[in-house]
């Protein structure tokens, strides 16, 4: 169903109401409130009426008790980077077991655990992603070791279907594109003549890192710090 | 107002609520929570309640009026609202109580969705009015003296059924003045039986048919015996 955002403190209205019934503001609108230059310094004035005058960390207010506060950029990258990490491991111990199955059995056989294991390599990433995201906590390894968490904008946690869906566009995104770039490019470079050739290959080259890194550019230019996946399944990273 | 005459051409059984939202409502009672929180957990049983009756969740629409509150003021706080598109919101206390001008603009509602119903061919039974106070009323005399003349206009012309729900510290007198019916006193913080009552009341009106005469539910589950 759809609803209205009170625009003095961001609480979330049932379409039929006039008024805020946490703030009384009758300031309402089908969208949150999101000052611009919100985040663009270290302070900012407060949206709350209440502290309008006094300087605060940037606070995203939902309702009137819960705080979403993005988390910073730095603590994002770490924990994208422990997490690859992890996530690297898992579909390599699920490789090396993949191997393993295959050395006892003899040559032109397939052993069904070897498959089993190199099918687990490639979904090890969703299950993760999805676990983690829907438990309590809302984090992976690496969000929960940075202390940030994935939660919706009404700063609920995710459900299992949210964080699954999450994953799968951030995942498949990449890949989506990347044989899209392929495809095309790889298409005419075939077609074109030797010199065209070389061109179009530097620009493959250098597309595929701007196709795996393009959807998060979106936080540079996004208030609440989303990045394309977060704003296409309405989440935010936030801090605690 | 979210309300489907189109979709939903059965008859309605409109009811608003005038629900006292002032600061005395922040009172902690002896169940260590406050009337409003009490109120709060009794708006969020009359959601359940209605939406799991069929009859309701298509028939009974719902408006309501805060009087006190953030805003210090009596506003109408929500538009007629079928029940199916209902949800249950928490309401802040705060400020004073101009219950006069919140019967009032209830009353307006009223005529409003009287006026709608009738332009889209909608039956209706007689719309209930549901004024929940644990208060003095802060209005000027002649504000009040205006509400309980509107009142009384509307209750001899079966515009509206009034119903006066008195709270712990509310002035009976007062809101004796406003309808036929004496105050009710509510039994402690039992608003969540008071909700239920209500539910169920709609519940009844809403399979009725326009002009016939229901028995209600008994009130004794949250009415104050020694009143």
């Amino acid at each position: 169903m759809a609803h209205n955002y009170c625009q003095n403190c961001n609480a979330k209205l049932l379409l039929t109401l006039k008024m805020c019934p946490s703030c009384g503001s009758k300031n309402i609108d089908s969208q949150l409130k999101i000052s611009k230059n919100l985040f663009q310094h270290g302070t900012i004035k407060a949206i709350s009426s209440t502290s309008s005058t006094s300087n605060i960390t940037p606070t995203i207010y939902v309702g009137q008790t819960f705080k979403l506060l993005p988390a910073p950029l730095g603590s994002r990258v770490l924990a994208f980077i422990v997490d690859t990490i992890i996530v690297s491991m898992l579909a390599s111990l699920m490789m090396l077991f993949s191997y393993l199955m295959t050395i006892s059995v003899r040559e032109n056989t397939v052993n069904p655990l070897a498959v089993i294991g190199v099918l687990g390599s490639f979904i090890a990433p969703y299950i993760y992603y999805t676990l983690m995201h829907a438990a309590p906590f809302g984090a992976t390894f690496g969000k929960k070791w940075l202390g940030i968490r994935v939660v919706n904008l009404s700063g609920e946690m995710l459900t299992k279907m949210q964080a699954f869906m999450r994953i799968i566009v951030t995942l498949l995104f990449p890949i989506v594109g990347g044989v899209a770039v392929a495809l095309s490019l790889g298409g005419m470079a075939i077609s074109y003549k030797e010199i065209i050739q070389e061109s179009i290959i530097i620009a493959m080259v250098l597309a595929f890192p701007l196709i795996i890194l393009g959807p998060y550019f979106f936080i540079f230019f996004n208030p609440l710090r989303q990045s394309l996946f977060d704003i296409l399944m309405k989440t935010i990273v936030i801090k605690g | 107002m979210t309300v489907d005459y189109t979709g939903n051409a059965n008859q309605r059984t409109p009811c608003v609520l005038i629900l006292d939202a002032s600061g005395s409502m922040d009172t902690t009672g002896t169940r260590g929570k406050t009337r409003i929180q009490e109120l709060n957990e009794g708006i969020k049983t009359l959601e359940e309640a209605l939406k799991s009756d069929d009859a309701a969740v298509s028939r009974v629409q719902l408006g309501i009026v805060s009087v006190g509150g953030p805003s210090n003021s009596a506003e109408v706080l929500m538009d007629w609202t079928d029940v199916e598109n209902f949800e249950a919101f928490p309401l802040t206390a705060a400020g004073s109580t101009p219950l006069g001008t919140g019967v009032r603009l209830g009353l307006e509602m009223i005529d409003q969705v009287k006026t709608d119903l009738k332009t889209n061919g909608i039956n209706y039974t007689r719309p209930w009015m549901m004024i929940i106070t644990d208060g003095e009323p802060t209005d000027s005399d002649s504000e009040w003296n205006q509400a309980i003349k509107e009142c009384k206009k509307a209750e001899a012309d079966k515009k509206v059924e009034i119903f006066t729900i008195a709270v712990e510290g509310a002035n009976i007198a007062k809101l004796n003045q406003l309808s036929i019916r004496p105050p009710v006193m509510l039994d402690g913080v039992k608003f969540k039986e008071l909700f239920l009552w209500l539910s169920s009341s709609l519940s009844a009106a809403s399979r009725s048919r326009p002009g016939d005469s229901m028995s209600l539910p008994s009130l004794d589950p949250w009415r104050n015996v020694g009143m």
